[in-house]
């Protein structure tokens, strides 16, 4: 049980750490309008990032690690998700008034973050499970 | 001692005794909701993560959408196009491919977008969320007049004005819920923002993102006042308490969420669409005719609509505007984003090539005056066939519209005024 | 006291409603005996969650004022 305790600390300041970055370059990127590979220039795309970073900050100093840890993973695989539909929308938007899309530009990191949820998702649902609802 | 509490003293001691007789309570130390409101109520976080869930739901509800409605579009014009080319009476085929099948065009494109937030609304409905975002928001949302649970729809208005007043039936609060609905329409729908775009981008090249900022900021600004105003003067002295449960939280169900969805739809296009299909015929009428001397539609300078214009042109000339901008904003009343196309066909140039011409019309304080009548003056139609629905009489919105049109001419020649003086 | 005067974690037996609203927070079960606790404050300190007959109740600190509690030791 400690061990478990010390193992999501230690990764929720990985988690913290990723998306405190991500979130930076995508803010900075929108307030320049430069952009580069799988992070597009997203003011408020940025923002996210940061606010899910601040979720596992808050975990780590909090005595219910767990449960922010928990809802932070919940809240990187939602938007993992969400920016697949949109990823998938914008390509079939192009295709329906035949305009130019490319797969490649229209790719975000966040999507490729959705395997890092997968253990606080694992707590989730561990916690789904044995306590009542 | 009085009767009232007597009487619900006597009811819950009954119900105490049954419940005791049926249920076996276990001692529980903490349950899965508690961790969860843990996070989501958190003095620091839970305020930004209600706004990143919020984000969430907007980006599913307008982005997701928009092939759909593309596709609707598009099919659309190709049904109208076919009309035209098919039919021989030019006024028929004018009737049939602009007036109805343009007008059903018109409507359709709105089902996705409302679907998907409804979708969104109800995922957040169904696990036990949504109070808590009201719970997290209310203190906010009461210092302008408003409750916790009117933040969602006012936000969603930012999108689109038609699904965020359908989305005010989570506000149980009688006189809340009108609150809401009234003040949503001064929220800048995604399509005022090609009008702001416009005359920002011509006007005020260097600082357009600035003088659009300053519009939506408008927006909410008044929403408040508004708000807040009638709260006190037209629904004086009715306390709204917010007394609400907060109900463990479950995973949400995919059959209740889409038949929810399905549900709001079917209700848009049962009440709704009756009132706008009227009122896109009405509108075709009055841009194609009298139809020999606007040549089919080809000359809207000479049509019913001009007429219009014509007449509110000595109205909008303390702000610097002449009678285009009045036909425009007539036919911005169809669908507000129309302002640019109408100006375009007014000038005789394409929709394109506006951008070129309006510097002969306007100044850049008129068109600041324009920008906030767009952002103001009544409610698109797709937006009043809703709030009628929603308000349930024509009475209220009527009051709406009125309120309105005060509104922006009062707040358009301020504007236009402080902007002459600078 | 007042339920909007205690701190998130205590303990108290209603006593008495006052105000227009007493009918209202009757029958969300707030009689007299009833025991409430604080479960915790809004991010913004207002409104307060407090848990009674056995479910979680979001209440105004303006609503919580009209009701009359005695600390439960």
């Amino acid at each position: 049980m400690k061990d478990t305790r010390k193992f999501i600390k230690a990764y929720s300041m990985v988690l913290f750490a990723v998306t405190l970055t991500a979130g930076f370059v995508e803010f900075l990127e929108g307030l320049t309008g430069k952009s580069i590979l799988l992070f597009p220039a997203d003011v408020f795309g940025g923002v996210i990032l940061i606010v899910i970073s601040a979720v596992f900050l808050r975990g780590v100093m909090h005595e219910e690690c767990e449960a922010f840890f928990a809802f932070g993973s919940l809240m990187l695989a939602v938007f993992g998700v969400l920016y697949t539909l949109v990823f998938f929308a914008d390509g079939l938007d192009a295709f329906i008034t035949g305009s130019r899309w490319s797969a490649l530009n229209n790719l975000r990191i966040e999507i490729a973050l959705i395997p890092l949820a997968v253990p606080g998702l694992s707590v989730f649902q561990k916690y789904r499970k044995i306590l009542p609802p | 001692m009085d009767l009232v509490s007597e009487l619900a003293l006597a009811r819950y001691e009954k119900i105490g005794e049954i419940v005791d007789k049926c249920v076996e309570r276990i001692e529980k130390p903490k349950t899965f909701s508690d961790l969860m409101d843990i996070v989501v109520t958190d003095k620091y976080v839970g305020v930004p993560i209600f706004l990143a869930l919020m984000w969430a739901v907007f980006q599913f509800s307008y982005s997701v959408s928009v092939p759909f409605s593309d596709a609707i579009n598009v099919f659309f014009s190709a049904c109208a196009e076919w009309a035209k080319a098919s039919i021989g009476n030019q006024q028929l085929a004018s009737l049939v491919g602009d007036g109805i099948f343009g007008g059903w065009g018109f409507i359709l494109v709105f089902l996705p977008p409302i679907a998907f937030v409804f979708v969104a609304l109800a995922i957040l409905e169904d696990s036990g969320y949504l109070p808590r975002a009201a719970f997290v928001m209310d203190r906010i949302m009461t210092k302008i007049g408003l409750q916790g649970k009117s933040f969602i729809p006012m936000l969603l208005g930012f999108g689109c004005n038609v699904p965020a007043i359908m989305a005010t039936r989570t506000i149980e609060e009688e006189v809340d819920r009108k609150i809401t609905i009234m003040v949503n329409p001064l929220m800048s729908c995604s399509a005022r923002l090609p009008v702001y775009m416009l005359f920002a981008g011509v006007f005020f090249e260097k600082i357009a993102g600035a003088v659009i900022t300053f519009m939506y900021l408008l927006g909410i600004a008044l929403a408040a006042v508004m708000a807040t105003l009638l709260r006190k003067f037209v629904f004086r002295g009715k306390a709204s308490p917010l007394l609400m449960e907060l109900p463990p939280y479950t995973v949400p169900a995919p059959k209740v969420v889409l038949v929810n969805a399905w549900n709001k739809v079917l209700i848009f296009l049962k009440k709704a669409s009756t009132v706008l299909f009227a009122g896109a015929l009405i509108m075709w009428f009055l841009t194609t005719h009298p139809w020999s001397a606007t040549n089919g539609g080809e000359i809207v300078g000479k049509s019913y609509a001009s007429l219009i214009g014509h007449a509110v042109a000595p109205l909008i000339k303390p702000m610097g505007l002449d009678w285009t901008a009045g036909v425009a904003l007539v036919g911005g009343v169809m669908a507000k984003e129309i302002v640019i196309g109408t100006l375009g066909m007014v000038y005789g140039v394409g929709e394109k090539s506006v951008a070129n011409v309006i510097p002969k019309h306007f100044t850049p304080a008129s068109a600041l005056a324009m920008m906030t009548i767009t952002l103001i003056y009544v409610p698109c139609l797709a937006t009043l066939g809703v709030l009628r629905s929603e308000l349930g009489s024509w009475k209220w919105t009527a009051f709406v519209v009125a309120y309105e049109l005060v509104l922006a001419y009062v707040v358009a020649l301020v504007v236009y005024n402080v902007f002459s003086l600078i | 006291m007042r339920l909007h005067e205690l701190r998130p974690g205590t303990k108290a037996i209603v006593l008495d409603i006052e105000g227009s609203l007493k009918s209202k927070l009757l029958s969300m079960g707030l009689t007299r005996g009833a025991e409430v606790r604080v479960v915790r404050n809004a991010p913004l300190k207002d409104p307060m969650e407090v848990e009674i007959r056995g479910y979680k109740l979001s209440i105004r600190r303006a609503e919580a004022e009209k009701v009359v509690v005695k600390v439960k030791a």
